[in-house]
């Protein structure tokens, strides 16, 4: 049956398949580059780096207010990246000449934050700067505030050495610090390390993300009601938690401490949702605290 | 008791027009015309379970799948059965609805796409094993290509249809389809369509199944127009939309798993050849699929599961003759699953259980067949991939940052695959053929970019990995077929030796996501792992009137280290007796299965007992004018035995015994 059809026919036949082949195969060649390339360039977005750090911080600064250090004929303008909440703050101070109103570049800053309670009061752990200059006219220092307070109760002391004019002098400022749900400080004291009193803050992640975040926090020491040396020698462990699951994630790694109490790691997250992060911390090799946790809503 | 007496009442109402009879003979071939106008490309001999048991119009895909050569299925439920291709799973087999690529959408391989097909949108499945299935793409299982039924033109304008319904007593199922063909002088349509509406099975020994109900309805529309003599352009679609569908093994269920699949094809037919055409075709599917668990009890929270996958492609297969065969052919996938969990008094939790992913694929393949004096024959076939995966860059890459991996890496593979096959034919009695192969398979998408996946079979989360290597497979089988007028026989031996065999490997130190999983693993490529056995299929032509079919089946595997293989069926004999007597219709089946106890501890294989099965099915076609009933009855596990299959995830047991009337009317 097949083989019934004539020799001429069968090469016209042939020629004609073969043309429209070559055609075909030009076609769809086409259009599966097309297909390939279409699908590569939706795959290929440009990667948004949120990680970039701003080189000059003081776009995004907002003002926290201003006050006059009489004795040093300066006025200080106090700004943060956030309106002052408990945990860490960064602040930053610039000065300007009372008299020509330019910015002072040269003097030494020393800061102190007091919480008035009545019949008595307290600091709270204050990052101060050696610096005897300013950095684009700002000096920077942070404070772990302890508690919540109005600007009637939180105050910050600020001490300013005017280089320019050689004179010292000291300004208060009332703050008002909100509180922060879940907190971003833990007040403990450890009965495993001689009944230290432990201040303890978190700094990163600050805004989490599914995926591996930076994993920052302070350790400071309350010696005194005034006095808050950082701690240097502790190790922290990170374990991450899902307390609706009770699963971990992986791959963590342990904050190690990096300088003036600062303690950097990293935490990952798998998903999105309300995690724990535990601390387990330890003193020369021993546990001291396992029963500290950080919490972090990812959205 | 209603039900015994409905039975016993039809029987009664059948006996009596069996014996009143007045016979048609030419009814009968109706039938068979309607049943299986199929332009056959595949062996033939393929297909002779599938002719065979599709005649009888209760069986679902999977019911036929179960008795086509050296398939068995994976269960999960009473319904969405995985077929496995001797021992291949999904991901090691090529299954394609008309030569078009579709991914299922559930990351629990709860919606094989077999599910998304109803026997009365296909014309045939053609089931290909191992190195010469890679026509529709590389693979190293074979493939599983489900032909759908296309409308004929006809010179004169024509109209048929059918309609059928079933009902299932072991879970008060009932099943109704129809199908519509008409044909002009220059356009054909058909239309058809099937509803299925399923409640709890019990299993032998009135057991009931909770959680093993479904419903589900499908359309398929299917349209030709002749724009010449020899040139036609073809329409599809199917919709199928699956509802509530129960799965008993698992700790959830599907709310819905919905499919969409459209194709357009265009057919070049050339002159003065028969074997000569042109097929282009361009497709689309999408199927969404979401998982449930608002049905069950005692869950600890409530997740939201869905699934979705897109595809996209273009195919041309030229038929130069019959024995040159050209395929060129392009796709895209997408994927896509995602987990949000409603935890109590907490903000909700969400992750991508696989992240968004692509799939770009172009490949060539080559069928080649040459006849040599002395009743020889070769058969070539070649196929080479190109294959581009990444990640999309979303919340699924970053939840892999947290191992370090940047999934939106773009991975490239070139898949190579081959097959030569000689036969050798003597008197038209004997054949003898030889086959070496070589296949290669891309790792899937959860083996590559799956998130704390978890397998209901080992109870460990899946983390996927984007380093694995294709498994190649080197495989070698030999068959003897016997064929005359009262027998046709033929066996197959087989050896596959796969390397870079993808294989578990448990991540010491890891904790697992899903409550109440072991632990997490991954996957890695191991040495090899070799599969081997036989099928040996008999059909013979007892007398005139009695037919008797049978299908063995066996598969030993195991990895180099002689570790034996998980989900590998046990040794299984299905065989059927037929007697035809003018328009009626007797089938006596018994399904044997020896125990396994080769089984793979670590994936959590546990020991099947073996079983002895036993259905019947009686059916009685009634002629009126030019139309014609056909009335089925069915008793399947006649002795109500308590029994499962190795492949049924999570131990369930299956079906007890089942009545299954079926009342079909064509036209």
């Amino acid at each position: 049956m097949k083989a019934v059809y004539s020799a001429s026919n069968k090469d016209t036949n042939i020629k004609y398949k073969i043309i429209y082949m070559k055609t075909l195969l030009i076609k769809l060649l086409v259009t599966a580059t097309l297909v390939t390339t279409l699908s590569c360039t939706k795959k290929n977005q440009t990667v948004t780096n949120s990680q970039t750090v701003t080189t000059n911080p003081t776009n995004n600064l907002i003002k926290i207010g201003e006050v006059f250090i009489t004795g040093a004929k300066t006025k200080a303008i106090i700004y943060s990246t956030k309106q002052f909440e408990v945990g860490f703050n960064e602040v930053y101070i610039s000065f300007i000449d009372s008299i020509d109103g330019s910015t002072i570049n040269s003097g030494k800053l020393f800061l102190q934050a007091l919480m008035n309670m009545g019949t008595m009061s307290h600091g709270c752990p204050v990052e101060n700067s050696t610096d005897s200059a300013s950095t684009n006219g700002y000096y920077k220092t942070a404070v772990v505030f302890s508690m919540p307070g109005t600007s009637s109760e939180w105050s910050l002391n600020i001490n300013f050495q005017n280089k320019k004019n050689g004179l010292n002098g000291l300004g208060t400022i009332g703050v008002n610090v909100s509180n922060t749900t879940p907190s971003k400080v833990k007040n403990i004291t450890l009965a495993l390390d001689s009944n230290k009193k432990v201040i303890i803050s978190i700094l990163q992640p600050s805004n989490p993300k599914v995926g591996t975040n930076d994993f920052e926090i302070t350790i400071h020491n309350k010696l005194t009601s005034v006095s808050f040396p950082p701690i240097t020698n502790y190790s922290v462990e990170i374990v991450p938690e899902m307390p609706s699951m009770g699963h971990g994630s992986p791959n963590n790694i342990n904050p190690i401490h990096t300088a003036k109490g600062h303690y950097l790691g990293k935490v990952n997250f798998t998903m999105t949702g309300l995690w724990y992060v535990h601390l387990n911390i330890y003193k020369n090799g021993s546990l001291i605290s396992n029963d500290q946790y950080f919490e972090f809503t990812l959205q | 008791m209603q039900k015994l007496i409905l039975l016993i009442s039809i029987l009664f109402v059948l006996k009596q027009s069996l014996w009143s009879q007045n016979q048609t003979k030419d009814s009968v071939l109706k039938i068979i015309n309607l049943e299986e106008v199929c332009v056959s490309t595949a062996n033939d001999d393929k297909n002779q379970s599938f002719n065979f048991y599709k005649n009888n119009k209760l069986a679902t895909t999977e019911d036929m799948l179960s008795r086509m050569q050296g398939v068995n299925l994976i269960k999960r439920g009473a319904y969405g059965l995985e077929p496995v291709l001797r021992n291949y799973g999904s991901g090691q087999t090529n299954l394609t609805i008309d030569g078009m690529k579709i991914y299922g959408a559930c990351t629990d391989k709860m919606d094989p796409v077999s599910i998304y097909i109803e026997p009365i949108n296909l014309s045939e499945i053609q089931v290909t094993h191992g190195a010469s299935g890679t026509m529709n793409g590389s693979n190293i299982g074979g493939q599983i290509n489900m032909e759908l039924k296309k409308p004929e033109i006809s010179c004169h304008t024509k109209l048929n249809g059918q309609i059928s319904q079933s009902f299932l007593s072991v879970n008060n199922a009932y099943y109704i389809s129809g199908a519509f063909d008409q044909s002009f002088k220059k356009f054909a349509y058909r239309i058809n369509s099937t509803y299925r509406k399923a409640n709890d099975y019990t299993a032998g020994g009135n057991n009931l199944i909770p959680y093993s109900g479904f419903e589900k309805s499908n359309i398929g529309f299917s349209g030709i127009y002749e724009i010449t003599k020899l040139q036609s352009i073809k329409l599809d679609y199917i919709g199928d939309w699956g509802k509530n569908i129960g799965y008993p093994a698992l700790p959830m269920d599907v709310g819905f798993a919905n499919a969409q699949i459209i194709s357009v094809t265009h057919l070049t037919k050339f002159k003065n050849n028969l074997n000569s055409f042109n097929n282009c075709k361009i497709y689309y599917n999408e199927i969404t699929h979401q998982m449930d668990d608002t049905h069950r009890n005692n869950i600890s929270m409530h997740m939201d599961m869905p699934g979705w996958t897109k595809t996209a492609g273009l195919f041309n297969e030229l038929n130069i003759n019959e024995n040159f065969k050209l395929r060129l052919d392009c796709h895209n996938a997408y994927a896509r699953a995602d987990m949000t969990m409603y935890p109590f008094g907490q903000p909700t939790m969400y992750l991508q259980t696989l992240p968004e992913n692509n799939l770009n694929n172009i490949g060539l393949s080559i069928k080649y067949k040459q006849n040599f004096k002395w009743n020889q024959q070769l058969n070539l076939t070649g196929r080479i991939d190109y294959y581009l995966q990444s990640a999309i860059i979303g919340p699924g890459y970053e939840q892999w940052k947290v191992f370090n991996f940047d999934i939106s890496e773009n991975l490239t593979n070139i898949l190579k695959n081959v097959n030569a096959s000689y036969s050798k034919s003597f008197k038209n009695y004997f054949l003898i053929q030889y086959s070496l192969g070589y296949a290669e398979r891309l790792p899937t998408s959860n083996e590559r970019y799956g998130f704390y996946l978890y397998n209901r079979q080992d109870q460990y989360d899946y983390i996927g990995n984007i380093y694995l290597k294709p498994e190649q497979s080197l495989q070698n089988e030999l068959s003897f077929k016997f064929k005359n007028k009262k027998i046709e026989t033929a066996i197959n031996l087989f050896y596959h030796h796969i390397s870079n065999f993808i294989y578990s490997y448990k991540l010491n130190g890891m904790s697992q996501m899903t409550i109440g999983a072991y632990g997490v693993k991954t996957y890695k490529n191991i040495d090899y792992a070799v599969s081997q056995g036989f099928e040996f299929n008999t059909k013979a032509f007892i007398a005139n009137n009695l037919t008797y079919i049978s299908s063995i089946k066996y598969i030993y595997a195991q990895t180099y280290n002689n570790t034996p293989l998980p989900l590998i069926a046990p040794l299984k004999l299905q065989h059927a007796i037929r007697y035809n007597f003018k328009l009626f219709q007797a089938q006596i089946e018994h399904d044997l299965a020896s125990p396994q106890n080769r089984i793979n501890v670590d994936y959590g294989d546990k020991k099947t007992p073996g079983f002895n099965l036993y259905n019947v099915r009686l059916s009685q076609n009634i002629p009126l004018k030019k139309t014609m009933f056909q009335l089925s009855l069915a008793c399947e596990n006649i002795f109500d035995l308590y029994y499962r299959e190795h492949l049924d995830i999570g131990q369930i047991p299956r079906f007890g015994r089942n009545f299954v009337v079926n009342l079909s009317f064509l036209f």
